[in-house]
């Protein structure tokens, strides 16, 4: 017979006294109960403190709260300081207030469920058994893959904090599509002075093993153990040991060059960038013609994404006002969503930035060695006020379509981290964890993610390099064993909970006898049975319900203990 | 017949059907007496033997409240909660059981209400239904 | 590795009609792998059959057994004890495993749950494709690895027949044709020249199935 302590939390009047009078009177004569306490709000912490104390005596198998919701009392609980002596796992919530006094017909029904209720999680409680903590010691040394401007803001701030970094680059020269950059849209800055210093920073920077012309070859181990093999030109392979990866490689462009898009006055930003970057005079010249009119055709490929948006309002504004240009700016939506990009949009068009929405795709020919760009405007709020405008244009500028570099296919197998849509790496909750992916210390932040101008991927850089250091401060991750483990014995190699995970913390590993655990990356083969990271998992129990071999167990919910709140008998 | 009160097992996951459950409770809804709330951390966790179990065992019914298709804070843990349903549909149907016995219904944290009737709907059906021939 | 499905329900339901208290045993190998058998099927089975049976007001005792294999004699024999205590076993190993329980009990009735379907690959997770047919003299050497007997619908060993069309076969239009395949796959490894030479035809009476039971002997092996 177990001997449970329970506790009778009346919500601060929540639950009215005759009614917990009742329950009391109820659990008083029940045979598993070691005592009763009745507390007015026990998520309050003297009532915490109070509870420790009538649970130092001990002998208690686990205990039962009978009050509201379990969400209450998990939060309030891991406020406290000091840990209870009884295993948080032993404890067990009878949610009376929500599943039965609040939603029952009448106080009668309301009574005979809670009655329910409580047995039912007594049941729970006598197949529940303690959970312990681990801590696996986590050492400052991160690998960033990417040496492009994310890449390389976030290998400063994780130096700056005593982190040492592996900064892995595939090109030559570190900078990546920032390199393309004139001016930034919102600060008055030059772009390539202020990277150069960045770059100039990194290479000196002792705390930052900088590896150029390197990929990553393969990964194995998991949060904390990573081995990441690297090769370098002359076929040098290396193998780093980290404790986290942060990927930040940044994103591909590609523009038509067919038809009229092949044509020597039809250009992609990037080329526009860099005349302003050389201009001299108070005009440009473009292919031996003095440019008066220039106009931009934006959101032919990729609608939703705003990078080309913004350069192009700032290289318009630019052009407006000191190289005595024309600009034309033909779009399906003016993006203004980025920091400062309502003023900057206001400002183009006081300075005389001509602003047309189209629906239609607007029709480009050759007319005398301009461009001429048809385009029906749709401000005008009646159809047929809606006029057919012709540009004749010295240059037109297009946006490019943004595409996935070609080796984020392979990374994310290498990784094991997901693809999202499109093929750009996909993050893990994108309201609220943009920088995590879906594997425990891995990490994605810029370009890679989704294509973003670059303010945005510093702002994203400078998240991820919050988590690391978060991760990484403690020198430890700390969790429960409240994890899904694999029992070696029954497990038939069959790879489907690898496969399943949705965080891969599962591989296929030897096992050396039971219960002892060969570390893979240690040169040891690796065959045997499928081996859950507890470090790494996350808790959610798929893995052990697609087992066909029913060879793992969830620790904090076993089969057992679902049965039991089935309220059936098994 | 009219004393006929289904018994429900409802399988709430923590990300979307037990948070929808307490706010249930918050709006004071009516939710039918006969209903067993099982907590479990995403719908992947509930295998397909669960199911079964439940009618085999005693249930009327059993009802998967989990979150909407591309929400799952595990990603695809009610894409195979569903998957399984389907599997156990397919026996239903095989052994002459009514399919609509078990049933996924998708939510968020704030669908108190969305909870409280579907369960009270399903028990309704549940009653013209009739009980669970196949309960041992 | 074998694979195998689960046989419908209504059918494995008329062969346990005459009786009342079953074995329901499962295999640890193949058929856990492609789930068609394994502890969890034999659960979702087992589950399954008792609802339908006390639905029709005959109620069935099913006792769930799953042995790492079934098709060794050690352990069939250690199932005798729970098998002494049932009427019938219905297994869901391949029928290499029912057929090995009934040489070890020759008075038990045994009734297959699955029907082996082949011998196949995992191509991904839930989807498996047929890849040899056992005929007992490997070509795959001559044809880049590619089975000719498994892939091509005419079990054709020089080329591909008139229907091929566009890489797809005539018979299964959805299927690669297996010599389109043999080609590329040559090609690719610079050993065309194998396939001018000539393989004879399969001598199925000899060296193959229809030869009649055929058996291994390893007289250097045997105790």
């Amino acid at each position: 017979m177990p001997r449970i302590g329970i506790f009778i939390d009346t919500l601060q009047g929540s639950i009215p006294a005759p009614f917990q009078k009742k329950i009391s009177d109820y659990v008083k004569k029940l045979p598993e109960t070691a005592f009763c306490l009745e507390e007015e709000n026990l998520a309050s912490s003297d009532a915490l403190n109070r509870m420790g104390k009538a649970l130092e005596a001990g002998g208690l198998d686990g205990v039962v709260i009978i009050g509201g919701s379990p969400k209450r009392y998990e939060t309030s609980f891991q406020k406290l300081r000091h840990s209870l002596p009884v295993n948080p796992y032993l404890f067990a919530v009878a949610n009376i207030r929500e599943q039965a006094l609040w939603v029952m017909a009448d106080e009668e029904t309301a009574f005979e469920k809670a009655k329910a209720i409580i047995s039912k999680t007594i049941n729970t409680i006598s197949n529940s058994k303690p959970i312990e903590t681990q801590s696996l010691p986590l050492k400052p040394e991160v690998m960033i893959l990417g040496g492009g401007i994310a890449g390389i803001s976030i290998a400063q701030e994780l130096a700056s904090s005593g982190i040492h970094v592996f900064l892995v680059e595939k090109e030559p020269d570190l900078g990546g599509k920032a390199l393309e950059l004139y001016r930034f849209y919102n600060r008055p800055l030059e772009v390539q002075k202020w990277m150069d210093e960045k770059i100039s920073d990194v290479k000196k920077n002792t705390q930052i093993t900088l590896f150029t012309r390197t990929e990553l070859k393969s990964v194995e181990g998991h949060l904390g153990r990573f081995q990441a093999k690297i090769q370098g030109s002359y076929e040098t392979e290396t193998i780093l040991p980290v404790s986290a990866i942060v990927v930040a490689t940044g994103y591909m462009t590609r523009h038509e060059t067919q038809g009229i898009y092949g044509h020597k006055r039809v250009a992609v930003l990037p080329e526009m960038e860099k005349l302003l970057a050389e201009a001299t005079g108070p005009s440009l010249d473009w292919e031996g013609k003095k440019l008066e009119m220039v106009t931009y055709l934006l959101d032919g490929v990729n609608e939703d994404i705003k990078v080309d948006s913004i350069n192009a309002v700032k290289q318009a504004l630019l052009l407006q006002e000191a190289f005595e240009c024309q600009v034309a700016i033909l779009c399906k939506d003016v993006k203004v969503a980025a920091d400062g990009m309502e003023r900057l949009y206001r400002k183009a068009r006081e300075k005389g930035v001509l602003f047309f929405k189209y629906e239609e795709a607007p029709k480009l020919s050759i007319v005398n060695g301009q461009i001429r760009v048809d385009v029906k405007d749709t401000a005008a709020i009646q159809k047929m006020d809606q006029w057919p405008v012709s540009i004749l244009s010295d240059l037109v500028v297009t946006s490019e379509a943004f595409v996935p570099t070609p080796e984020t296919e392979r990374l994310s197998g290498v990784l094991k981290i997901h693809l999202g849509s499109r093929g750009f790496l996909m993050e893990d909750n994108p309201q609220l964890l943009r920088v995590r992916s879906n594997r425990r210390g891995i990490f994605v932040a810029g370009g890679c993610r989704f294509p973003q101008e670059v303010s945005e991927s510093l702002i994203e850089a400078r998240a991820a390099a919050e988590e690391v250091m978060a991760l990484l401060s403690k020198g430890a991750y700390s969790y429960d064993l409240a994890v899904a483990e694999v029992d070696p014995k029954k497990c038939a190699v069959c790879y489907t909970c690898p496969r399943l995970c949705p965080h891969s913390a599962i591989t296929v590993e030897r096992y050396g006898e039971k219960n002892v655990y060969i570390t893979s990356g240690t040169g040891q083969d690796k065959w045997g049975a499928a081996k859950v990271d507890p470090a790494s998992c996350y808790g959610c129990g798929i893995c052990v319900a697609e087992c066909p071999a029913k060879a793992i167990t969830l620790r904090h919910l076993t089969d057992a203990q679902i049965y039991a709140q089935m309220g059936l008998m098994e | 017949m009219s004393t006929f009160d289904p018994k429900i097992i409802a399988f709430c996951c923590d990300q979307s059907g037990y948070p929808a459950a307490d706010m249930a409770g918050t709006l004071k809804q009516k939710l039918p007496k006969n209903v067993e709330i099982v907590r479990v951390p995403c719908a992947g966790r509930i295998e397909t033997i669960y199911l079964l179990k439940a009618l085999e065992k005693g249930a009327d019914g059993v009802l998967v409240f989990a979150c909407f298709e591309e929400n799952c804070q595990f990603l695809r843990g009610n894409l195979r909660a569903k998957g399984r349903l389907s599997y156990a549909h397919r026996m239903l149907e095989k052994i002459g059981l009514e399919k609509e016995r078990i049933e996924i219904c998708h939510l968020a944290t704030n669908s108190g209400a969305k909870l409280a009737e579907t369960l009270r709907r399903k028990s309704e059906q549940l009653k013209k239904m009739g009980p669970n021939p196949g309960k041992i | 590795m074998i694979k195998a499905e689960q046989k419908p329900i209504d059918e494995i339901l008329k062969y346990l009609d005459p009786y009342n208290k079953i074995l329901l045993s499962g295999c640890g190998a193949c058929v856990t792998v492609c789930q068609a058998g394994g502890e969890k099927e034999v659960g979702l089975l087992a589950s399954g059959l008792r609802m339908a049976r006390q639905k029709i007001g005959k109620k069935l005792e099913v006792l769930e057994a799953t042995p790492a294999r079934q098709c060794e004699p050690e352990f069939a024999l250690e199932m005798s004890e729970t098998i002494e205590k049932v009427e019938a076993v219905l297994s869901v190993a391949c029928g290499v495993g029912v057929q090995t329980l009934v040489r070890h009990f020759p008075k038990m009735p045994i009734f297959p749950g699955v029907n082996t379907t082949f011998l196949g690959e995992t191509i991904t997770h839930g989807v498996w494709e047929e890849r040899c047919q056992a005929c007992g003299n490997c070509v795959l050497e001559k044809t880049g690895g590619i089975c000719p007997i498994s892939r091509c619908a005419k079990q054709l060993l020089n080329g591909p027949c008139g229907g091929s069309s566009k890489g797809k076969c005539e018979i299964k239009k959805e299927a690669d044709c297996a010599w389109q395949l043999i080609y590329d796959r040559l090609k690719a490894l610079n050993q065309l020249y194998k396939m001018e030479e000539v393989i004879p035809a399969k001598r199925w009476g000899v060296e193959s199935r229809d030869s009649g039971l055929r058996r291994i002997v390893r007289e250097d092996l045997k105790v």
